[in-house]
């Protein structure tokens, strides 16, 4: 094992650390011992209402967020997360909604166990609630803050350091947390460049607010009066799942709802090793790379060795390229949800189509049997200061074609070929003819790859996002632009016997000079194909300026002065195809074949 | 005399109202000719069929959206945006199934048509050209030779002028094609989703449009359809505009859930409606709440319809052990075919098994012992799922229904603390045929303390439908701050909206005058990309923030409001409820006339039999009672079992009720 290497185990080991570890142990043995022994057997019924009740602590913490936000970004587009967690720091369950949270979500909680760990600082009490946001503690990018609050048995009184039954956390996505642009997510080169790093804090001891720490906070964001609207959102919403889960233990008492948190994390284990269990024991590799990290290091080398052995997978990451200066970098619990991600996508994609899969709950159980190696340093674990806004948008779609591609020789016939792999980041502002300043920043969708049950789908967000696109008449309406064209890109999509996806042309004339900057991927490396597909089209970025008729191309990560009647053009990736592709003559036979298979 | 048609996926059901009487009838749909099963269900009745009034709520425009039956209908749009209404908006089907395909866009790629033409955001732009139009004249031949028998008109910006689609839509009539123009249908923005109502339209056109003809045929008295808003239009009307009838369905039953509030004085009402498939909730808080922000079979579909959430557990969701270990429930159902293992054709328990097994529904009770069941094939397919849990039956059953509860609490809680609302304070309508047999469970755990269940439960909404008044709504986005000088603006924009559906309505031959007009708002805080819709006020401003802290927590008073779009609904008085129910199904009695206020308590009526029910896990005995024979007034103590033809209640121990003057059950923990 190469020196310095960390190893990823589950979100317990992750905030662990050697000690940590052993309290962990040693308190899950002194629990088993209290309740005389090992788990009863779990009842199926129970375990699908005990399913049913944590799953709805996590959404009604949820809709008590979005209803007492202030931000469009909590209320609207939803992105946010809520969790419980049991009194290791272990997920129980947790909305689903956000793939990039996945593996995130525990980082967090493990991270602020660790900074308050009992002992030291006197651990965290009833009436805390401990803030973060430091993507290298915990965190993913900056504008991420997260809440964790313990919760403790009804008999323990304020300020109690018993240990808690569990933990609830909540994350919301801040519209901005200053730094050197708006919204916190500029194409930087350093973290302190994106924005305010907030490492675990107590922002509420004892019930109270810390003044102290919620003035730094808002004098540091460029809108304080929604930011504070927004923290205090996040801490009624833990409010609201502590409510809801003191009822769940007034109704079927403390050891019930206790033994089938664990249950159920016993069951999603149960769940995903199954599905490991249907793939062939063996070790795959893949390399796959990023285009460039917009500050001129260029062919950024991913390389993953998946290793499956009687339903528990290894993910070893530690060969991929060292962090590089440019904003592309992935913390290790970003790196960490996009490989749960595709674990998550293939129980779904190997389990009966009954809708079983929709609700097994992603938890710490379904953690266990994967282990993820990364080497700290590279830029699949980055350590401080990296600039990390890209790795979130970019770098984690990369990991996903990574382990896609590593399954893919695993299990042809059950992985799909690469999609655009791209979000096509594309962010605007200036000042409008009557003086008005704007600011706005849309992700573009692209080909889906092709799939093993047909082709991949045209115009979508693939993978890590599915965030909507915005009217163009509602665009129109409140920005100086206009869209003159929005469209698939006809042929992008990879050659197949199911054909990639294709991707979209999008063109937006300025209206008014702007300054613009575009972060894309995949315009130097294409979308691969599987199976003798063909690789999915290049993406691509133009500018035609307003006093030529000449297009010119742009590099994938750029920043923009543009003049009004600038137009700029974006063609993001088709998919990859899968399959050999299906020549005029053949396709007759070969249509048969797939309609004999359709119909069994 | 008023016939209420409501056509649904197994059975067609018909409410005949006439002077004093009420009749209810179900039968058996006939889903090949969903007409033929209205006509034969009018005859049993004793209805006079070519005069007869009928209300109709079908299912033909939901059904040929789901299967993809409709068109082939042609697209003409401005050019470079014709793959628009295939983008969407830009969302797959689901996050994490990378196999999971969306259905196919309605128009395919060779029947979408672009031409140049641009309007902008401020109303300016570029008029469609002669050139383009003598393009569009000429794409006749294409489109004859590609079989379309619709098309659909959708420009850019069309909202703010839509000369230009009235222009394409005149030449584009002259080739023979009946034309759905989208800012005509839908006068608001976001063009994805009125281009794509505009498209489903077009697409549902020629097979809607021959449901109606036929029917119209036979029925040539008066025929109206219901919406999906809950009112009704001339046949001849949703002929041309189907896609209003596409989200029709529980529209009718939340429409009678929300007359009977009304009625009994509930102001705050959930309508719970469980069928076969699914189970439908809608949140009253004194009228039917409205959404113009609906999804179906991949299609959003921007007409205003009654706003509600699908859960998808009903008397037919399959029950199964996963590969994990839980015992899980739908939300697969086994529809009508095969049905429930003991409807005799399919073997996978369901719940409706599970209550046969327990006791709570018996056989022969079923639509009177119309339908018939089968016991002991439930029980098999009972015992096949039990060995695998190490359980019994009996033990199966009873998890089914709790694991089948548990759904459906998890959906009600989220859908009324989404809008702002404590369940505990709220009274639940249950109808439909298997709500009565978990009602009170479910209420329990939700904290609700009544529940009323009217007569007939299992035909209620075809009450709705022929309770339902005809209208139009219409409306425009206009975009503008809301600031006092705005106001005449408004006044303009609201009265030309009403004079547009006034007019069609008379053209309809609606009487003007016992026409009431309704106008609202949508508004929204600067910067959003959501609107709330309230009630216009001279202070709309006001109104917004009560409405946005009503359904959030908080307001912002100190921020910019913006209104985004104007409606307007006229529509006809809302018909009067029958004062009693109690007419029972094929023999019409007289109502007798009376409030639905407490009555002086009177002894239950001698049982009509006893039987034992499993509870808890233990073996009870119970009383049944049939509903028609339940005098006003007699009150009854959980456990009981309350039987009519369309379905059984379950009184749960712990609980009481009683019957009022017109018929219904209203159930009441005790305290």
């Amino acid at each position: 094992m190469p020196r310095g290497t960390s190893i990823w185990k589950s979100d317990r080991e992750e905030w662990a650390g050697v000690r940590a570890r052993k309290t962990v142990l040693t308190s899950r043995a002194a629990a088993a011992s209290g309740r005389s022994g090992a788990l009863a057997p779990a009842d199926p019924v129970r375990l699908e209402i005990f399913r049913n009740l944590f799953v709805s602590v996590c959404e009604e913490m949820g809709i008590a967020l979005m209803r007492t936000g202030h931000s469009p970004n909590i209320k609207e587009r939803r992105d946010y997360s809520c969790a419980v967690f049991d009194s290791s720091g272990l997920t129980i369950a947790q909305g689903d909604h956000m793939p990039v949270h996945l593996g995130s979500m525990p980082a967090s909680v493990a991270s602020a166990l660790k900074a308050f760990a009992a002992g030291e600082t006197g651990g965290m009490r009833a009436g805390d609630i401990v803030l973060l946001n430091d993507p290298f503690h915990g965190g993913t990018h900056l504008p991420d803050i997260t809440l964790v609050s313990p919760l403790f048995a009804a008999s323990r009184s304020a300020g109690s350091t018993h240990r808690p039954l569990f933990f609830l956390a909540n994350r919301a996505h801040h519209s901005d947390v200053g730094g050197m642009a708006p919204g916190s997510m500029p194409l930087a080169t350093e973290i302190y460049q994106e924005g305010l790093v907030l490492p675990p804090l107590r922002l509420v001891r004892n019930g109270r607010l810390d003044r102290d720490i919620f003035g730094i906070i808002l004098s540091n964001c460029r809108t304080p009066e929604e930011r504070e609207g927004d923290l205090r959102a996040q801490i009624a919403a833990l409010q609201t799942g502590e409510r809801r889960l003191k009822e769940m233990i007034e109704r079927y008492g403390t050891r019930e709802v206790v033994s089938y948190a664990r249950h159920l994390q016993a069951y999603s284990r149960r769940v995903v090793t199954s599905v490991l269990r249907a793939i062939p024991d063996g070790t795959y590799r893949f390399e796959d790379r990023l285009d460039d990290d917009g500050a001129g290091c260029r062919a950024i080398p991913l390389r993953v060795a998946l290793t499956i052995r009687r339903g528990r997978a290894v993910v070893d990451l530690r060969h991929s390229a060292d962090q590089v200066s440019g904003g592309v970098n992935a913390v290790a619990s970003i790196t960490a949800s996009a490989v749960y991600y595709v674990f998550r996508c293939l129980v779904s994609s190997l389990m009966p189509r009954d809708g079983s899969s929709a609700g097994v709950p992603w938890n710490a159980g379904s953690f266990e049997p994967i282990r993820i190696l990364l080497r700290p340093g590279s830029i699949l674990a980055a350590r401080s200061p990296a600039a990390v806004a890209g790795g979130n948008v970019e770098t984690s779609q990369r990991i996903v074609d990574l382990l896609l591609g590593a399954l893919s020789k695993a299990i042809p016939s059950g992985v799909p070929a690469a999609s655009q792999g791209t979000m096509n980041n594309l962010s605007f502002g200036g000042v409008d003819r009557v003086g008005k300043s704007f600011a706005y920043y849309e992700t573009i969708g692209g080909g889906m790859g092709g799939r093993p049950a047909g082709a991949g789908l045209s115009g979508v967000h693939t993978h890590m996002t599915n965030s909507l696109n915005t009217p163009i008449e509602a665009l129109e309406a409140a920005f100086p632009i206009r869209v003159e064209r929005y469209g698939l890109r006809r042929r992008s999509g990879g050659a197949g016997k199911h054909k990639g996806g294709e991707g979209i042309v999008r063109e937006i004339r300025f209206l008014a000079a702007a300054r613009a900057s575009i972060l894309s991927e995949r315009r130097v490396y294409a979308p691969w194909g599987r199976q003798g597909g063909r690789a999915g089209a290049l993406g691509a970025n133009f500018i035609i300026r307003a006093d030529s008729a000449r297009r010119r191309r742009l590099p994938g990560k750029v920043n923009l002065a543009l003049a009004e009647g600038d137009r700029l053009l974006i063609e993001t990736p088709g998919g990859g195809g899968w399959g050999r592709p299906v020549t005029a003559r053949t396709s007759s036979r070969v249509r048969s074949v797939g309609s004999r298979r359709g119909g069994e | 005399m008023l016939v209420g048609v409501d056509t649904g996926g197994t059975f067609t059901d018909f409410v005949l109202i006439e002077g004093g009487r009420v009749v209810f009838l179900k039968v058996p749909s006939t889903p090949a000719d969903p007409g033929r099963s209205v006509v034969e269900g009018l005859k049993k009745l004793g209805v006079n069929v070519p005069r007869a009034n009928v209300a109709h709520g079908s299912t033909v425009a939901t059904n040929a959206l789901i299967e993809r039956k409709g068109g082939p209908a042609a697209l003409v749009t401005t050019a470079g945006f014709e793959d628009l209404i295939e983008i969407g908006r830009q969302a797959r089907p689901d996050l994490y199934d990378w196999n999971a395909v969306p259905p196919a866009p309605l128009v395919p790629r060779r029947l979408r048509f672009g031409l140049r033409e641009r309007t902008h955001a401020d109303g300016s732009g570029q008029p469609l050209g002669q050139r383009e139009l003598r393009k569009l004249r000429r794409l006749g031949a294409r489109l004859r030779r590609l079989g379309a028998r619709s098309a659909a008109v959708c420009f850019l910006h069309s909202y703010r002028d839509g000369n230009n689609e009235t222009k394409a839509g005149r030449a584009l009539s002259r080739l023979g094609l009946p034309v759905t123009l989208s800012h005509k249908l839908v006068g608001e923005y976001r063009e994805y989703e009125r281009f794509s109502t505009a498209c489903a339209n077009a697409y549902l056109q020629p097979l809607m449009g021959g449901y109606i003809a036929r029917l119209s045929r036979e029925i040539r008295g008066e025929l109206r359809v219901l919406k999906s808003s809950g009112l009704t239009s001339p046949a001849g009307t949703i002929g041309d505009e189907p896609v209003h009838a596409a989200l029709s369905g529980p529209a009718g039953g939340v429409l009678a859930a929300n007359a009977l509030s009304r009625r009994l004085g509930i102001v705050q009402g959930i309508a719970f409606d469980m069928g076969g498939t699914s189970t439908d909730v809608c949140l009253m808080n004194g009228e039917v709440p409205f959404t113009v922000e609906s999804r179906l079979a991949g299609v959003a579909v921007k007409v205003p319809a009654v706003a509600l959430e699908t859960v998808g557990a009903g008397g037919g969701s399959i029950a199964r052990l996963d590969p994990g270990g839980a015992l899980r429930v739908g939300p697969e159902s086994a529809g009508a075919d095969p049905g429930p293992a003991c409807y005799g054709r399919g073997d996978q328990p369901t719940v409706t098994d599970a209550n046969l097994e327990l006791g709570r529904l018996r056989a022969g009770e079923l639509l009177g012992g119309a339908l018939h069941v089968d016991p002991d094939r439930a029980r098999r397919a009972l015992g096949r799922l039990g060995r695998r849990l190490s359980m019994s039956p009996a033990a199966c059953a009873q998890g089914i229904v709790d694991v089948a509860n548990s759904n459906m609490e998890r959906a009600l809680r989220a859908v009324s603390l989404q809008r702002g609302h404590d369940p505990r304070f709220f009274t639940l309508i249950c109808y439909g045929g298997a709500g009565g047999l978990h009602a009170c469970v479910l209420a329990s755990s939700l904290g609700i303390s009544r529940i009323v269940i009217p007569p007939s439960a299992g035909t209620f909404s075809a009450l709705g439908v022929a309770l339902a008044s005809a209208g139009r709504d219409e409306s425009r986005t206009v975009l503008l701050p809301a600031a006092p000088t705005v106001s005449r603006g408004l006044e303009e924009v609201y009265r030309e909206l009403e004079a547009r559906a006034a007019g069609a309505l008379a053209r309809e031959g609606l009487d003007p005058k016992p026409v009431v007009f309704e106008r609202s708002a949508d508004l929204r805080y600067r910067g959003q990309s959501h609107e709330l819709t309230v009630s216009h006020t001279a202070d709309l401003t006001h109104a917004f923030h009560e409405a946005y802290r009503r359904r959030y927590g908080e307001s912002r008073e100190d921020s910019e409001v913006e209104i985004v779009t104007l409606r307007v609904r006229v529509r006809e008085r809302e018909r009067s409820f029958p004062s009693s129910l109690r007419g029972a199904r094929g023999s019409p009695r007289a109502l007798e006339r009376g409030k639905a206020a407490r009555l002086a308590p009177i002894a239950a009526p001698p049982p009509a039999l006893v039987s034992e029910v499993l509870i808890d896990g233990r073996r009870l005995r119970v009383p049944s009672y049939h509903r028609e024979k339940i005098p006003p007034g007699a009150r009854f103590k959980g456990p009981a079992r309350f039987l009519e033809y369309s379905s059984t209640t379950l009184l749960m121990p712990g609980w009481g009720g009683w019957a009022d003057a017109a018929g219904n059950l209203h159930l009441e923990k005790r305290s």
